[in-house]
């Protein structure tokens, strides 16, 4: 409240942190529980859809010599099963499905996030970024925790609580490593959702400052205008930068979630 | 050496091949992207995760058994002190410090005193 009444006079458009407000579009629930459908939903929905259409394009009319969207299709899928068959070993490939979804659905998050909104269109169809909310990318890091959990045990039975004591360990120590392992293996969601949520608030947030310092220089009028020029060059190099970001930080969920698979598969390293 | 003249063996030939040839484009994308060291956010970003995830987890834990126990505040306290240390031993390992090559580094500072 205090912070809005303190930029509202200087800045005459919406604050950095409105890009990240969750806004309704059909309220429904009942009972206290929200469930609407809201510009999050909407997202994450175009999301999937792009990544639909784009791997059904890709794959429609596969062709010995590959047109340019089955060349991007292909690299893709090999991007990721050399990835995944490179940290797990063969007997990994079997998640192969959750990991490339994983994986294609938090880089179309990211990169549909940056761009940018269509002028004038309601707030609720603005340009929404899902995994700039450590919500959503909490519940994929815990989907992924439960699966390795499941298979840890379904796999390994007992045998998968190896992982909390490393082989070679002496007596007395394992009194105190096995207790850290546990905390360490527990804090993992946490950790992959948090670096992943991070990143995405802290470009998006440096994005919308440097836009507003341009808008507030042109502003000013006389020579000052001129000065708008460095932080919009400056946001085009952010820009670019987020760009990679995008791509980062899907890859690096993805490779991580591939780690603790391979975790699952051989507790015992 | 009478050997010199014999062609190398196939496994040679490979390696020799391997080294010669440049990285393919996959090959360099993934080199520049192992680990997030390419941006400092990045890697700051990281970092942070790791240890406030871990003392999070314990904290909550300890302050859990507290609740069940009522022992407030011992296994808060024991939680926090325990989660720090697993969130330091975290950053070591994400900061790709490995254990055998710490110790192979000391091994070399030992043998040049």
């Amino acid at each position: 409240m205090t912070a809005d009444f303190m930029i509202k006079p200087f800045v005459a458009f919406a604050g950095p942190l409105d890009q990240f407000e969750i806004v309704p579009i059909f309220p429904f629930g009942a009972e206290g529980l929200d469930l609407a459908f809201t510009n999050s939903s909407l997202w994450m929905m175009i999301s999937v859809i792009v990544a639909c259409l784009f791997m059904f394009y890709a794959t429609r009319s596969p062709q010995l010599v590959p047109g340019r969207m089955q060349a991007a299709g292909e690299m893709l899928y090999q991007f990721v099963s050399d990835m995944l068959r490179g940290v797990t070993g063969n007997d990994g490939m079997k998640f192969f499905p959750y990991i490339f979804t994983l994986f294609l659905f938090i880089l179309m998050c990211n990169m549909l996030g940056l761009w940018p909104t269509i002028p004038g269109l309601p707030h609720a169809l603005h340009t929404f970024t899902p995994t700039s909310h450590i919500i959503v990318t909490l519940a994929l890091a815990l989907l992924t925790i439960s699966i390795v959990i499941i298979t840890g045990f379904a796999q390994n039975g007992l045998g998968f609580l190896k992982l909390f004591a490393p082989s070679g360990v002496p007596l007395p120590m394992l009194f105190l490593i096995v207790p850290i392992e546990i905390v360490s293996f527990l804090s993992r969601p946490l950790s992959l959702a948090i670096r992943l949520f991070a990143n995405m608030f802290a470009g998006h947030l440096i994005l919308k400052l440097f836009a507003g310092f341009v808008v507030s220089l042109a502003g000013v009028g006389g020579i000052i205008t001129g000065l708008a020029i460095f932080p919009l060059l400056g946001n085009v190099a952010i820009f670019l930068l987020e760009i990679l970001v995008a791509f980062l930080q899907a890859y690096i969920f993805a490779i991580l979630s591939c780690m603790y698979l391979a975790d699952a598969l051989h507790p015992d390293h | 050496m009478p050997d010199k003249d014999e062609l190398p063996s196939i496994d040679e030939f490979g390696e020799r091949l391997k080294k010669a040839r440049p990285l393919s484009p996959e090959e360099q994308v993934r080199a520049h992207l192992n680990e997030d060291q390419a941006t400092a956010l990045g890697r700051g970003m990281k970092i942070a995760s790791e240890l406030l995830a871990a003392m999070l987890v314990a904290g909550a834990l300890g302050y859990g058994a507290d609740q069940l126990f009522g022992t407030m505040p011992l296994f808060l306290l024991i939680g926090i002190f325990l989660g720090f240390a697993t969130g330091v031993r975290n950053v070591w390992l994400a900061l790709g410090i490995d254990r055998t090559e710490t110790a192979e580094s000391l091994d070399a500072d030992r043998k040049e005193e």
